[in-house]
């Protein structure tokens, strides 16, 4: 009998040996792949062209910069424990959502607003009086949001909203870094050096 | 509160825009264990530029000779694709009975995946093209200004169209 039982524990250490030796080399089909979720891959649909515009921006500073932002409200019923459908008001609860933002602000000048009044060349000078730089674009796509918590149900209005926040909280960042004014600068020196590069000794840039 | 703060130069000569619509499709039904299955119909809007990265543009690419000059352009890209998120919308969806509504954080996984579309995309709806055109004019119009009479403008390996 004692023999028995010392055969049987032989036999499932051997065959516990195997199956560790069998997963370590990937041989074995992996439990925790068979209950993974298939990720959500949307088809491929037309990209419609709407407007086509003629731009004439010098982009000269990119300023990026990353947000947490959060919300918080009293919801109604149960927290997410239920499927879909079984609403109730039984538990008043709390929604939270965190997200974080990662923006880019591109700033730079719109050069279509130099007129021909505004460039003035004698000889082999030029003064160009130029518009000073803004904010061209606060860059915030999906990809760059990544929500950390998610508590309850979320209206698109209201993520959205947070999102705008995150966005409007990183334009807030860029004024206060001073991103215009040095755009302004990165602006003049890159006229500088293109009008120096096309034969011109003098060159001065000013502001309108 | 966490911030990450950096900062770029940049030299790009942004010239053209494309604004473009996508449908976002999908439908969650691939998961064996899950019962029911979940359809999202939603739509984005995205704005593209692109244009000329005045950075690559050396000496040697720009030569004058008095009331003559050529210049040597680099190619066209993409500089950014941006889609705002009061520009991404839910049209229609529907979730079966044992199956969870989208989260935001699921909606927003499907519009990234529209904007790489999108942005892969981009040889076929014509913008770099257009960057290229637009940056030719406003160059040429340029050097007028500053009083060249013969102006010579191509890209890296290729003559421009317009000359």
């Amino acid at each position: 009998m004692r023999n028995l039982f010392k055969k049987y524990i032989w036999i499932i250490a051997g065959l516990l040996l195997i199956i560790l030796l069998f997963s370590k080399i990937n041989w074995l089909p992996s439990i925790k792949n068979l209950f993974k979720s298939k990720p959500v891959v949307i088809e491929s649909t037309p990209i419609v062209i709407r407007e086509i515009k003629s731009l004439s921006n010098l982009i000269t500073i990119a300023f990026t910069d990353e947000i947490v932002m959060d919300t918080a409200q009293i919801g109604e019923g149960l927290p997410d424990i239920l499927p879909l459908g079984i609403t109730t008001t039984l538990v008043p609860s709390v929604k939270k959502l965190v997200i974080i933002g990662r923006g880019k602000i591109v700033a730079g000048t719109d050069l279509s607003k130099i007129t021909s009044g505004d460039v003035m060349v004698s000889g082999d000078s030029v003064h160009i009086v130029i518009p000073h730089a803004g904010i061209l674009q606060t860059i915030l796509n999906p990809s760059d949001f990544e929500t950390f918590i998610e508590e309850g149900k979320w209206s698109e209005a209201a993520v959205t909203a947070l999102k705008i926040k995150i966005r409007n909280k990183i334009n807030e960042h860029a004024i206060q870094q001073n991103i215009p004014e040095k755009a302004d600068e990165r602006c003049k020196l890159i006229l500088e050096n293109y009008l120096t590069n096309t034969g011109f000794k003098e060159v001065a840039i000013t502001f309108k | 509160m966490e911030e990450v703060l950096a900062l770029k130069n940049m030299s790009e000569l942004a010239t053209a825009e494309y604004v473009v619509t996508k449908i976002i499709k999908a439908n969650d039904n691939n998961t064996w264990y899950k019962a029911g299955d979940r359809k999202i119909l939603m739509s984005c809007k995205a704005s593209l530029v692109a244009g000329i990265d005045l950075s690559k543009l050396t000496v040697n690419q720009i030569k004058t000779n008095g009331e003559q000059i050529s210049i040597t352009l680099p190619r066209a890209h993409l500089i950014y694709i941006n889609i705002k998120p009061e520009d991404i919308k839910t049209a229609y969806q529907q979730v079966s009975f044992f199956r969870d509504q989208f989260s935001s954080e699921e909606k927003n996984q499907l519009a990234a995946q529209a904007q790489k579309q999108i942005t892969d995309a981009i040889d076929s709806i014509g913008i770099l093209n257009s960057a290229e055109t637009n940056a030719t004019l406003f160059i040429n119009n340029f050097l007028q200004k500053l009083g060249y009479k013969n102006i010579q403008i191509n890209f890296n390996n290729q003559s421009n169209p317009l000359q």
